[in-house]
């Protein structure tokens, strides 16, 4: 089941403030090869993720990413001291340092892709909101999302809180549990491949309302 | 049309703080990930052979019938070399390794010795053709390694791709393009 909402170039009906995320698509409109269920998921994370960041003015946490990219980029520079200083040096004598190299480099890939598959897991986005009068604690937001292979299942999970504490206590000391949002891409994408933004902002905000913040 | 491409549009749309710098970063260390790992396995392969060069391809066909042009040879370096075992040697007077049959083991003072021949040719490797005018022995510390196995006709790859420069900046050209443009995960 498709809907295709077409883009306006005023507000759209749906929500009483305007959504720029959708504004942003309306300048340049998405469409994909809807054979290729990783890219459709992939977009769909981008969305959810420029969503969070435009509408709701979430400031994203860069954390996963960047502890990955300093074990990459790590591994990486042992790889390259190897391979200068096993040109500078002829062989027997640098057999030590390259020796000592390309275990590095090995434990230092093997970490960063353990990383990614056991502590990152299906994360897509982490962010965290300050409350612009001081009042009430920094909000927090996890979100996973899920798509199985070969069908068409999109299914996206929202954490609220810090997902260090697990259930963190929200306002007044509710602990909220994590909303689901099971979706299929005919929910976002029409036959052609073109992305429908303003029917993932009302996914989107229908749990992001429930926790209590708006699009601003 | 990559979900990468895409949202890199629009992510250069003038926003402020949209610069896609962690993304870029991101896609250069997949590709540099991929020559590194490369790399890292031959270097591997280097330590596990103990010869700087496990793998080498055939260019003459001085051993013909035993090893034709374009085939590749796996190398070890054991100690000690026997008489009758096929090496790789290399000398500073010719630029590229030579494939050929130890028939006399000698030493002297300071080093081990060796001379070659390959099977297909009539003498041996004496005489100012492959070793220089002067030098009668192969030292142990030139020879590169072992043969232990090989795969027939594979190494002609190489030879074409060598023999044609442009081939070769082309295949890394493409490998690096496919890696950044293929690239779906955004994180």
């Amino acid at each position: 089941m498709s809907t295709i909402i077409p883009e306006q170039e005023t507000e759209p009906l749906l929500e009483p403030a305007p959504s720029p995320f959708c504004a942003e698509v309306a300048k340049s409109s998405i469409v994909l090869p809807n054979n290729n269920g990783s890219e459709l998921k992939h977009t769909l994370d981008d969305c959810v993720r420029r969503i969070l960041v435009l509408d709701y003015k979430f400031k994203e946490i860069h954390t996963h990413t960047d502890r990955r990219l300093l074990l990459g980029y790590a591994a990486c520079a042992f790889a390259a001291y190897a391979s200068a200083y096993s040109y500078i040096v002829p062989f027997p004598d640098c057999k030590p340092v390259l020796l000592v190299c390309v275990v590095a480099y090995f434990i230092l890939n093997g970490a960063m892709m353990l990383y990614a598959t056991y502590i990152e897991k299906d994360i897509i986005f982490q962010g965290v909101k300050k409350d612009s009068l001081g009042l009430e604690p920094d909000k927090k937001i996890t979100v996973r999302a899920n798509y199985k292979r070969f069908t068409p299942n999109y299914t996206v999970t929202f954490e609220f809180g810090d997902e260090k504490d697990g259930m963190a206590k929200g306002v007044r000391g509710r602990a909220p549990s994590p909303i689901k949002l099971k979706k299929t891409f005919g929910d976002y994408y029409d036959v052609e491949g073109r992305l429908a933004p303003s029917v993932l902002v009302k996914d989107v905000a229908s749990v992001v309302d429930s926790y209590g913040l708006k699009v601003e | 049309m990559s979900a990468g491409n895409i949202i890199s549009r629009m992510d250069v749309r003038g926003k402020i703080r949209a610069l896609p710098i962690r993304q870029t970063t991101h896609q250069v260390l997949s590709v540099l990930l991929i020559l590194s790992t490369a790399m890292m396995i031959w270097k591997g392969l280097v330590l596990l052979t103990q010869t700087e060069s496990p793998v080498v391809v055939v260019l003459t066909e001085s051993m013909h019938p035993a090893f034709n042009r374009g085939d590749i040879l796996l190398l070890t370096n054991p100690h000690p070399i026997h008489i009758g075992d096929i090496v790789v040697f290399k000398i500073d007077s010719k630029p590229i390794p030579i494939v050929h049959r130890v028939i006399q083991l000698h030493q002297n003072a300071t080093h081990d010795l060796v001379l070659t021949k390959g099977d297909n040719n009539r003498e041996d490797d004496r005489g100012g053709e492959i070793y220089p005018i002067g030098k009668i022995w192969v030292e142990r510390h030139e020879v590169v390694g072992r043969v232990w196995g090989f795969f027939p006709f594979l190494g002609m790859l190489t030879i074409w791709v060598n023999a044609y420069p442009v081939v070769k900046v082309g295949l890394v050209v493409g490998l690096i393009l496919g890696a950044l443009l293929s690239k779906s995960e955004n994180k």
